[in-house]
């Protein structure tokens, strides 16, 4: 059990009404809360507006800070995103069919583990794994954090060295309508 | 005096390419580092067999060039104080702009300088805060009783991030 007047957490709180045994989900799909979904364009495409976004950006004298600028990344990354909404629903729905627990403890899922305290009906603290045994998010303090796996690491890569070169190019030599 | 001229000679154009280099360097490489401090701490109070977060701290880095972006990010995690027996799982490090939570390998030692690696490519300018998870696995003596509460902190943690408007 945590003692949350001592932690007094002040991070980036993103929830949404839906909850699973007293846990209110995360708001999957926000910035920063990928959740795996299937690319909307093809390669090529995404690499047009990447370039596109990082033009829009110069003229507007901004870099990776618009609303749309986050969420063409966001959409990018989640096609190499796990199933964060899969293995969170289907961890939370395990954990409120379990009885309390003193301990840290542990449940397989058929696409990864979670690990949990729960005292009394109340789950307070988990963290969840995928398949390929990574951490991918907790829930502690009432609070989500969600972690960045090694695959959308090298996904935000490839998008952050397309809209850095082509954001330089234009800010360098200009933009030719 | 026709060797103090041609010394002249090969002096001046010495000066000149030293200038002009200091010129290249000064318009096309700009990169640096900023320490960002706090008088803050993160602090965790746990009963024990349970695991959590402790609370969190944050940076304001800013005031950096528009197109500074990072190249390596460094925690100091600062001095360590505790009760009980907490052990240190790992510490995680957000960016708010960039939406990146990277999960770093600690041990829990105190003073100990970490390096993030995901935020690479990303605006300097950014609000980052940090925080540690930790299981305790018993509580402190109070008065020759053994409780089950422990508590852990480390104070005065600082960041250093490294930039570059070249990129």
């Amino acid at each position: 059990m945590q003692i949350n007047g001592y932690n007094n957490i002040n991070s980036f709180k993103r929830t949404e009404s839906k909850s699973i045994g007293g846990v209110t989900l995360p708001k999957f799909g926000e910035f920063g809360f990928n959740t795996k979904s299937k690319r909307s364009m093809t390669e090529e495409r995404y690499k047009q507006a990447i370039i596109n976004q990082a033009k829009e950006d110069v003229k507007n004298g901004t870099s990776q800070s618009s609303p749309k600028y986050k969420k063409l990344i966001s959409n990018y990354v989640s096609s190499a995103s796990p199933d964060r909404k899969g293995i969170i629903t289907a961890g939370l729905k395990s954990i409120a069919n379990k009885p309390p627990t003193e301990n840290l403890s542990m449940i397989d899922l058929l696409f990864g583990e979670i690990k949990y305290n729960k005292t009394y009906n109340t789950t307070t603290y988990a963290e969840f794994y995928d398949d390929n045994g990574e951490l991918i998010a907790n829930y502690s303090n009432g609070e989500w954090k969600f972690y960045e796996t090694k695959a959308e690491n090298e996904k935000r890569g490839e998008f952050l060295s397309i809209y850095n070169s082509a954001h330089k190019e234009f800010r360098e030599n200009g933009i030719k309508e | 005096m026709k060797t103090k001229g041609l010394f002249r000679t090969i002096f001046s154009m010495m000066l000149v390419s030293i200038l002009l280099v200091s010129t290249v360097t000064n318009a096309y490489a700009a990169t640096g580092s900023k320490k960002v401090t706090s008088t803050g701490s993160m602090s965790v109070a746990l009963t024990k067999g349970s695991t959590g977060d402790s609370s969190t701290v944050s940076f304001n880095v800013s005031g950096l060039p528009a197109n500074a972006k990072i190249t390596k990010i460094e925690v100091y995690t600062g001095s360590l104080t505790y009760t009980g027996a907490v052990l240190t799982n790992y510490l995680t490090l957000q960016g708010k702009n960039s939406g990146i939570t990277e999960q770093i390998a600690w041990n829990g030692a105190a003073n100990k300088t970490l390096t993030a690696s995901n935020f690479k490519a990303t605006t300097a300018n950014d609000t980052y805060t940090i925080s540690f998870n930790s299981t305790c696995f018993g509580g402190e003596y109070v008065n020759g009783i053994l409780t089950n509460l422990g508590t852990k902190k480390y104070t005065r943690p600082y960041i250093v991030v490294y930039w570059d408007d070249t990129l």
